[in-house]
């Protein structure tokens, strides 16, 4: 196999403190050596230049959280299309929901998926399972066979482990594998019916409201079990300052610790539903202006260290609907890189930074071998220019769903190129499968 | 009307709602009505209620045929759209037919916008969920109009199940389009989140709130929702919230009694008010109410 020069291009890898002019080479699936500088390369018959014009060069993105819908709501997405579209996002590895049909909380689901991954998608694909039976928040999961089958993290998608008691064993017993529990911070009852933040807002468009409140009473209790027992936690999709305040304030005790968000909680607030835009509707709900301003500081204070895309596809029928019955959800492969980018421009936060939210980081709270480009890593790359204006809109959208809440939104960063294991799936707005 | 639709109070200017208003005094006036009312015939209403409803119904149906116009009446299973899954298909097959104005109510907040922007004709929102009941609350004004002769200035006390109501929600739009004072006077719990920024005053307790107002609107409450869920018991509710005698003395003498109906006698209000024919327009909105709709058909019609 011929090997792979990336010359002149603006490597940002935060694993090795990386962020100037270098060179990468990629060899049998692996990254062979890394150089700093201007070189000159000779294309030959061993070797294939890319010239990368001074464009990004960083591990490829490695995404928290998705719902790939499979198996069961195929209708909804499916791998290959998944793939395509995260390929095309700079997304080499998938982190994906176990609350599909069936649910994956059993072995064979779990090589079910890694089966049809093989087959059908580009990008690594890994499997959550679920921290309960069925989803249903009483009896635990296998956790050691699940994780020993694949399942990176347990989770019970969104919804949360409501019961305190299944909580605390969840948390004791996971630590006998060193596994992360990934909590979904919603406390049911008041959640319950309700589909938007609630306030005045909700009041005027007639919507039973969700309190912020709903998500800081779930993180506290959590926080308390984790420290009871030690436990190691991880909060999806944070959404509210008050939760931000309690995890940062756990995270100084020492507590094992972390959380993520979607770009949707830092680029939408509660106004963008308008006139109940179901495609508006996601979960947590859309907070006001003043929590989105602290998701923000959240990720600028490092409390939040990852961004998900929370990718989260559905058809038409699940979203033309009253608002009340919608799905909730949106897509969000294709607005991942450029939202944030929005968000790392707007508060001056640097390559590195972004980097490391998108692809250091949660490679690392999974111990997944990505994230880095570390000579001997798997060359899974992106090459992206972060300059690139675009308007995030539905025609971009490669998933099978189109439900995407965003209308010709300015943003940032335009991915040229995906490399995955040390092949080339996406070049130049092109597959190469 | 400047809009196509009559979707929501917060859509009308304070002109177009006296224009709806004044039509509706002319429309009570025999002799005025065959001059404002326009060529109807041949025109056709379908009256889309995807959730019980007996008077709200019958008026808008009266009101279709008083000016000519032939009225359907479609009432949906009330099952079959709990999944919401046949909503824009059952809508979409109704436009195939071309009706000229479609009347809408639905369980759920946002149905008639969302099937406004499907269907070719006017929509008319006969009540959505805890969103908007916007003939009901011209009605209610209109109503108000004829006995105080004006809005602007009025103490007026919404009181009751605020939480759920459409019918408040229309009121205040309205009512403070028009210069009303508006209390609202409900328990804590039935108190919607953020009311306190829609230019009302909030009590909790009804003798303060009814201390001095000129018009009470009380609104109608589940019987399920007093079984614990919002409040203990009716018989809790009637005694802190129902409208009694006693209660009513608290308002100004000249005090009027409104409820959008049907009433539950003994729990929101007292027998004896509600049939007080010197503080009571129940009947008289009743009345009202097939005039005002005739007046907003007959707008959008044309």
């Amino acid at each position: 196999m011929k090997k792979i020069i990336f010359s002149n291009a603006h490597i940002v890898d935060p694993t090795q403190k990386i962020n100037k002019l270098g060179n990468i080479t990629v060899e049998n699936k692996k990254i062979t050596s890394i150089s700093l500088g201007k070189l000159n390369f000779q294309n030959s018959k061993d070797n294939q230049i890319i010239d990368c014009k001074n464009l990004i060069l960083a591990p490829g993105f490695v995404d928290l959280k998705c719902h790939l819908r499979v198996p069961g709501d195929e209708h909804k997405e499916n791998l290959s299309y998944a793939s395509e579209a995260a390929a095309s996002s700079g997304i080499t590895s998938l982190v994906c929901m176990p609350n599909t049909n069936p649910i994956i909380d059993n072995v064979s689901i779990v090589e079910l998926l890694q089966r049809k991954a093989r087959k059908e998608s580009h990008v690594k694909i890994f499997s959550t399972a679920s921290i309960t039976k069925r989803l249903e928040g009483k009896e635990l999961s296998e956790f050691g066979l699940l994780s020993e089958a694949g399942a990176v993290a347990f989770t019970d998608a969104i919804t949360a482990v409501n019961n305190a008691s299944v909580m605390y064993k969840a948390l004791k017993y996971a630590s006998a594998f060193d596994i992360l529990l990934m909590q979904h911070p919603e406390e049911k009852e008041l959640s319950a019916g309700g589909s938007m933040t609630s306030g005045k807002l909700s009041t005027q468009l007639g919507i039973k409201g969700i309190p912020l409140e709903a998500e800081v009473i779930q993180v506290e209790r959590d926080l308390r079990l984790a420290e009871m027992t030690n436990g190691k936690i991880h909060f999806l999709n944070i959404s509210t300052g008050l939760a931000i305040d309690a995890i940062q304030n756990a995270q100084k005790k020492g507590l094992k610790v972390s959380c993520s968000t979607s770009p949707h909680y830092f680029s939408l607030d509660e106004t963008d539903i308008k006139k109940w835009r179901t495609f508006a509707k996601l979960s947590p709900p859309l907070r006001d202006k003043k929590n989105l301003a602290y998701v923000k500081r959240g990720i600028l204070n490092n409390v939040i260290t990852c961004i998900t895309s929370d990718h989260s596809p559905h058809d038409t029928d699940s979203k033309r609907l009253p608002f009340e019955i919608a799905s909730p959800g949106s897509i969000g492969f294709e607005s991942l890189l450029p939202l944030t980018l929005n968000l790392i421009k707007e508060k001056k936060l640097g390559f590195l930074k972004l980097i490391e939210l998108i692809s250091t980081n949660p490679a690392k709270l999974l111990n997944l071998k990505a994230g880095s480009l570390k000579k001997g890593s798997s060359a899974d790359i992106v090459l992206f220019d972060p300059h690139k204006k675009i308007n995030l809109s539905s025609e971009l959208i490669k998933s099978k769903s189109k439900n995407f809440p965003y209308e010709n939104k300015k943003a940032f960063g335009k991915i040229y190129l995906t490399m995955v294991d040390g092949k080339i799936i996406f070049r130049d707005g092109k597959f190469n499968f | 009307m400047k809009t196509k639709h009559l979707l929501s109070i917060k859509d009308l200017s304070v002109k177009e709602i006296e224009s709806i208003l004044n039509d509706a005094n002319k429309f009570l006036n025999k002799k005025k009505k065959n001059k404002i009312s326009k060529n109807i015939k041949g025109k056709n209403i379908i009256n889309l209620f995807f959730e019980d409803s007996t008077r709200t119904l019958t008026s808008f149906e009266l009101a279709g045929k008083q000016l000519g116009a032939s009225v359907i009446n479609m009432a949906v299973a009330t099952s079959s759209i709990k999944k919401g899954e046949s909503l824009i298909d059952t809508a979409m097959t109704l436009n195939a037919m071309s009706p000229d104005i479609l009347i809408v109510r639905h369980n759920m907040s946002g149905v008639p916008y969302l099937l406004s922007e499907k269907v070719n004709c006017s929509v008319i929102n006969a009540g959505d969920g805890s969103n908007e009941h916007p003939t009901q609350a011209l009605l209610d004004v209109l109503t108000i109009l004829r006995h105080k002769k004006r809005i602007s200035g009025l103490e007026v006390a919404i009181m009751g199940d605020v939480l759920h109501s459409r019918v408040a929600r229309s009121n205040i739009y309205l009512l403070n389009k028009l210069k009303a004072k508006i209390r609202v006077i409900s328990p804590p719990t039935l108190l919607p989140s953020g009311i306190e920024d829609m230019n009302v005053k909030v009590y909790k307790n009804i003798n303060q709130g009814l201390d001095g107002v000129d018009i009470i609107m009380v609104l109608r409450i589940q019987k399920e929702r007093m079984k614990g869920s919002f409040v203990p018991s009716e018989k809790e509710f009637f005694k802190f919230w129902g409208l009694d005698g006693e209660k009513l003395n608290k308002a100004k003498k000249n005090a009027l009694v409104m409820h959008p109906g049907p009433i539950n006698r003994g729990i929101e209000i007292d027998s004896d008010v509600a049939d007080d024919i010197g503080r009571s327009l129940i009947l008289e909105q009743v009345k009202l109410g097939v005039a005002v709709r005739m007046s907003v058909i007959n707008k959008l019609i044309n």
